[in-house]
């Protein structure tokens, strides 16, 4: 059962998706957001051109941090690992952002996913509920409370990712 | 060092726009050369309204080192660049 209605995520969201689509053009992405479903969808590339679609789910946002993970390029199915960039070897950030983990055998792990959360079969239980995602008190790891925020880190990720998790298919 | 008329020379400063993922509009800085550029990405983080992080400066999907001064990392008068962290993941 959601914890928030549709209508104060899609009130709360105008604002942020209005500097995620800002974000977008100025670094020519292609972002497109569904208000309807509350999801989004990002084009993304990796190094030599490889296509790479991040797809973020809104549902009880901010009260709860989205969903975020890849998705197969072309049909948008979630595929576990293939759909994945892998962190680049050696990693130029401290630890990578997407690691072996979680019920789908890989997750986008930082505070703003969801599914980095052991609520959601992640592997943090150390972070409490998915409530705390917005304080996850001083660290070096990345931190995001925007949409925006959110993409750009992950869209770094990607760009200078070692390749992609597995083969796609 | 003092010139020529016993004057300390001017620091040479840059203009830089800097655009914020959750902004929709940027900011300009005028920021000295020999500034690093984490340093200068930090000023523009607090300005933004960011909590303290990792954040740097980017010319699209491109980071600079932190640890370098803004004119070692190529930055010149009139450059637009990107705010992002580079924190690691958990």
């Amino acid at each position: 059962m959601a914890l928030l209605p549709a209508t104060q995520v899609r009130t709360r969201l105008k604002e942020e998706i209005d500097a995620a689509e800002a974000w977008a053009a100025r670094l020519d992405y292609e972002l497109t957001y569904d208000e309807q479903s509350l999801s989004l969808r990002l084009a993304l590339s990796g190094p030599g051109g490889d296509p790479y679609l991040l797809g973020g789910i809104f549902e009880d946002y901010p009260t709860l941090p989205p969903i975020w993970r890849f998705l197969h390029p072309e049909s948008g199915e979630a595929i576990g690992r293939a759909a994945f960039p892998a962190p680049a070897d050696p990693y130029p950030r401290g630890s990578p952002l997407i690691i072996d983990s979680g019920r789908e055998g890989v997750v986008i792990c930082a505070h703003f996913n969801r599914l980095a959360f052991a609520e959601e079969e992640g592997p943090h239980g150390d972070w409490g509920p998915l409530v705390n995602w917005q304080n996850p008190g001083a660290s070096p790891y990345t931190y995001a409370n925007t949409v925006a925020d959110m993409l750009a880190r992950i869209a770094l990720e990607t760009a200078d990712s070692g390749g992609r998790k597995a083969a796609l298919l | 060092m003092n010139d020529e008329h016993g004057k300390k020379p001017k620091e040479k400063k840059i203009e830089v726009t800097v655009f914020a993922p959750r902004a929709t509009e940027p900011k300009k800085f005028n920021w000295a050369a020999k500034l690093t550029v984490g340093a200068a990405a930090a000023e523009a983080a607090e300005a933004f309204g960011y909590a303290p992080g990792q954040p740097t400066l980017a010319r699209g999907e491109h980071t600079l080192d932190r640890e370098e001064t803004l004119h070692a990392a190529g930055v010149k008068d009139g450059d637009k660049l990107e705010l992002v962290d580079i924190g690691g993941g958990v």
